[in-house]
């Protein structure tokens, strides 16, 4: 039905992830298997998508070292950095 | 109808203070509140206590409330998340040495509230987040930090323990007097019969007072305040811009100047509460009963701040909000018995010290209503300072209020 | 540094969109903001423009009206400007907005406003809910529809009304496995209402059609069902669900366990209400769409003058409703503006009002059976999360009722629910119904909450331009 854009590797947790243009970060970590995007400060819990349209804040990510971004509201682009989200970070970058 | 010993109006911290310490006293209280428990002033505040920036005719009872403090939470048997920071001011140019010398050697003379000095090396070994270039700071470790709903919430809770009614949702209507005393209250649900009357609503006493016929010299100055995510926990948790002793925030100062920044306003005010978010305040402007954040003042106050913690300019803000705090006509609250009603007790017109003096405010409250003297001085929080008491015709007929 | 326009629509949905066009018809100019990368919403979701449409057809007929409404906006490209990328984010005085434009702050002062910034799936706390696989099914159908990829392996689709069914057959078409389409409802309803149903034999299609793949790639599709929990050790890897009676209170003894990777929630939506609120529009409880809207007369006017409100945002009506709704509120702001005398607008409108009365009907019907109804309330259990974003349980809430709290700020106030990241939307409905129940209230007694500038989080960097 649809055809992808122009693929590139963007890093995820250190690792290379395939990721296609136009596609959001939560769809490239959803189609490469990661699902857990981040874990809560107090019970400690994993948390990933849940309402898919920037509206609920679950799905947040570090991208490019910016804290707590919605996956399924950025969109990829070449080399960027993703890491998902363990300790409450502060500030992001300078 | 129901009846009850006082009546306190405001359920704020004045208010609920003052509703706990009368409790204590063995007298039936009730609280009214025109909506939920602090949703004015007292919950929309920093939480801080910051003793080295007080004038000094309230170093007295602030000293009394800071050592209340220390035990309150025990008390009361509530955690409104007392957390021992200290205070620092700190310093924008290095010119201002003077100033920092001066406030602490006041504050250590007349007071006996000690403060440090910190050289530029001492502080940023304090906090290396802070600006590499604030020339220094004054530092005072008895100063604190509190979540101010809670210490509202836990006042409450604890005169609800003792016996009283805490009304919210339920306005106050009309005050009926009788005879010179005070008879009962009307309200939006009903009326309570009454010998005595608290009025402890901040920015709205005056509408109070008009049910009255008081002039009640209290007016709505507003402060914003920015909320970010939280944040990894800060070494240095509450800090203050040494604006608040250049400027002082006396009208005079905020009339003339020329900068927007000192025309709203604006000095830091930074607090970090156990949930992580940074509190980053402050501002002072006259609206009216305008609680709506401001972009100009939010950019004003955005800007300040981050001249001394650069950090916080990579920080998503979650919602920024307004208090009107109770701003009185000589910038000194009230705390006295009405002598022309019996039974109508004033205690209003904090301004930003609210919760820094709601235990002692609630303390003295009940000594009015019991024994009709207190255990300190308080003339100069006397409502009798003011000459004209009494609303004339026009102003009774005029009242612009929400 | 502050632009003005005279018409701001902020949503750029069928809503939006079709405001656009008909103030643009009568010579407005005016600027759609939306938060997306793309114009259409939800039911719009247009796929990125870097993918590369092989087969129109096989898109479905919601890709195809979005794209043919978004490309009737350039016919008017003189006139409507279209700013995505762009979260309206404040209100700030009389009719000026604040939005964040790719990154950048943008103050717009605009003449006359349409808000039609849609809705979003109702939450539905249960145990298990905050796991990860486990999501709206306006979660499932954007990834399906815009991104194309597939959120599981093993569905289970749980939730009421004919969305679902829609998700359903998006997802098969995508190539999903699906376990069991659990419906809280009982289909019986829906054969005593037939008489109505008949007057959109469109939509009564389509509802059949949903069925009909169910049956053909034999997906078990079970009424009077409803989901009571999901468990997993770090994804979920279980759904149970539970027989439920005509209240959705589900039934003892009736649970059964799937093996899935993915649930998807669908239980209706909840209109996004936070910009109408923030700009002091009053508000009314309307049990049919369920939930507190903006009042608005029939132009479509809230109670401020100059904003007008379009679409899901002021009662969950489906993308038929929203259309029609859309232009009427384009041309009442064009009559507002000037641009119309209003005998020229009301014989505008007049078609449109019929077209309204008609789809109403059949929306409060399936409102009324699809509805959500009491025992959605009993699955949550005392350490279930209500406020994901604080991480605030049901025990937290009811024990701050307890201790006296009346209303949701009150209660957001005590227990920190509500003061996360996403402002208390997804907790928001969960606590009102809670609250009503404690208190015995009726719904509409009390809220709706106060919102707060910013509507959603934003960088304090952007005050600093």
């Amino acid at each position: 039905m649809v055809e992808r854009g122009a693929p590139f590797q963007i890093d995820v947790d250190g690792q290379p992830i395939l990721a296609y243009a136009g596609e959001t970060v939560a769809a490239a970590l959803f189609a490469n298997g990661k699902r857990i995007l981040r874990y809560t400060s107090k019970r400690r819990e994993p948390r990933s998508l849940y309402c898919g349209i920037g509206v609920c804040y679950d799905c947040l990510v570090t991208v490019d070292g910016l804290p707590n971004q919605r996956a399924c509201m950025t969109q990829v682009k070449p080399g960027l950095v993703v890491r998902t989200q363990r300790v409450v970070e502060f500030g992001g970058r300078q | 109808m129901n009846s009850t010993d006082v009546v306190v109006i405001g359920g704020g911290a004045i208010g609920a203070s003052a509703s706990y310490y009368l409790s204590k006293e063995g007298l039936r209280v009730t609280l009214l509140e025109r909506r939920e428990l602090a949703s004015e002033a007292s919950g929309a505040n920093m939480g801080g206590f910051p003793s080295q920036v007080m004038s000094d005719e309230v170093m007295q009872l602030a000293g009394q409330s800071a050592r209340m403090y220390q035990t309150l939470g025990a008390e009361l048997g509530y955690d409104f998340e007392f957390d021992p920071t200290g205070s620092y001011i700190l310093m924008d140019k290095a010119d201002q040495w003077r100033r920092l010398e001066e406030n602490a050697e006041r504050l250590w003379h007349r007071h006996g509230v000690k403060v440090e000095l910190l050289n530029e090396r001492e502080l940023r070994e304090a906090d290396a987040d802070l600006a590499p270039d604030i020339p220094g700071a004054s530092y005072c470790p008895d100063d604190f930090t509190v979540n101010p709903t809670k210490v509202v919430l836990s006042f409450a809770q604890a005169a609800e323990r003792l016996g009283a009614e805490i009304r919210t949702f339920t306005e106050v209507e009309k005050i009926c007097v009788e005879n010179g005393s005070v008879k009962s209250v009307i309200t939006s649900r009903g009326e309570i019969r009454t010998g005595f009357i608290v009025i402890a609503a901040g920015a709205w006493s005056p509408n109070v007072g008009r049910m009255l016929r008081l002039r009640i010299p209290v007016r709505p100055r507003r402060g914003q305040l920015i909320v970010t995510e939280a944040c990894s926990r800060a070494r240095i948790r509450y800090m203050l811009d040494i604006d608040y002793l250049v400027t002082g925030y006396d009208l005079e100062a905020v009339k003339t100047a020329e900068d927007p920044r000192v025309k709203l306003g604006v000095a830091t005010v930074l607090t970090q509460p156990p949930s992580g978010n940074w509190l980053v305040g402050s501002s002072r402007d006259f609206p009216g009963y305008d609680k709506r954040t401001t972009i100009e003042t939010l950019r004003l106050i955005a800007r300040r701040a981050t001249r001394f913690l650069p950090k916080l300019k990579y920080t998503n803000i979650i919602r920024t909000f307004a208090g009107l705090r109770p701003f009185c006509e000589d910038d000194h609250f009230i705390i006295d018995k009405v002598e022309e009603i019996n039974g109508l007790v004033l205690a209003t017109g904090h301004h930003g010290e609210g919760i820094a003096l709601a235990p002692s405010t609630g303390k003295l409250v009940a000594e009015l209503v019991t024994k009709s003297h207190t255990s300190c001085s308080i003339e100069q929080f006397s409502y009798y300072r003011f000459r004209d008491r009494e609303l004339t015709e026009r102003e009774m007929g005029t009242g612009t209020t929400s | 540094m502050m632009q003005s326009t005279e018409l701001a629509i902020i949503g750029g949905g069928p809503a939006g969109l079709s405001a656009a066009a008909e103030a643009a018809r009568a010579g407005v100019s005016s600027i759609v903001l939306d938060e997306n990368p793309l114009l259409g919403g939800q039911i719009f979701r247009q796929p990125p423009a870097e993918f590369r449409v092989v087969n129109q057809k096989r898109m479905g007929k919601q890709y195809a009206d979005g794209k043919k409404l978004i490309e009737e906006l350039t016919e008017f490209k003189e006139k409507i400007d279209t700013w995505t990328g762009s979260l309206v984010w404040g209100y700030f005085n009389d009719k000026e907005l604040a939005a964040m434009r790719k990154g950048r702050l943008e103050l717009l002062k605009a003449d006359q406003i349409v808000i039609a910034t849609g809705a979003y799936d109702r939450p539905i706390p249960f145990p298990g809910w905050t796991l990860p696989g486990v999501f709206t099914a306006g979660c499932a159908q954007a990834m399906v529809k815009s991104q194309a990829v597939l959120t599981g392996t093993r569905f289970l689709l749980a939730g009421s009304g004919p969305l679902q069914l829609a998700v359903a057959h998006q997802l098969l078409k995508g190539g999903a496995k699906l376990v069991a389409v659990v419906e809280a409802a009982s289909m019986i309803g829906l054969w005593r209402r037939l008489p109505t149903l008949l007057k959109q034999p469109g939509l009564l299609w389509d509802g059949f059609r949903y069925l009909a793949t169910l049956k053909l790639h034999r997906v078990p599709f079970m009424q009077s069902h409803i989901i009571v929990g999901a468990s997993g050790s770090e994804e979920v890897e279980e759904a149970v669900i539970a027989a439920a009676d005509e209240n959705w209170q589900p039934i003892p003894d009736t649970e059964q366990t799937f093996d899935v990777d993915a649930i998807c929630l669908g239980y209706g939506l909840v209109p996004n209400t936070d910009l109408t609120r923030l700009c002091g529009c009053a508000h009314d409880y309307d049990p049919d769409p369920g939930g507190w809207v903006p009042k608005r007369d029939e132009h479509m006017e809230t109670t401020v003058r100059g904003i007008f409100v379009a679409g899901d945002a002021c009662g969950i009506g489906g993308v038929r409703v929203a259309l029609e709704q859309g232009k009427l509120a384009g041309i009442y702001a064009a009559c507002n503006l000037g641009h119309l005398d209003e005998a020229t607008a009301d014989k505008l409108a007049r078609p449109i009002r019929r077209k309204l009365n008609k789809l109403q009907s059949f929306q409060s019907v399936i409102a009324d059976l699809f509805s959500v109804r009491s025992g959605i309330h009993s699955l949550p259990e005392k350490d279930t999360l209500i406020c994901r974003c604080e991480e605030i349980c049901l025990d937290d809430i009811r024990k701050a009722i307890a201790s006296g709290a009346l209303h949701p700020d009150d209660i957001k106030r005590r227990t920190r629910a509500g003061m996360g990241y996403c402002q208390g939307r997804i907790c928001g409905p969960t606590i009102l119904r809670i609250a009503e129940r404690q208190l015995s209230l009726r719904p509409g007694d009390i809220g709706p909450g106060r919102a707060r500038s910013p509507v959603k989080p934003v960088p304090m960097s952007i005050l600093f331009e």
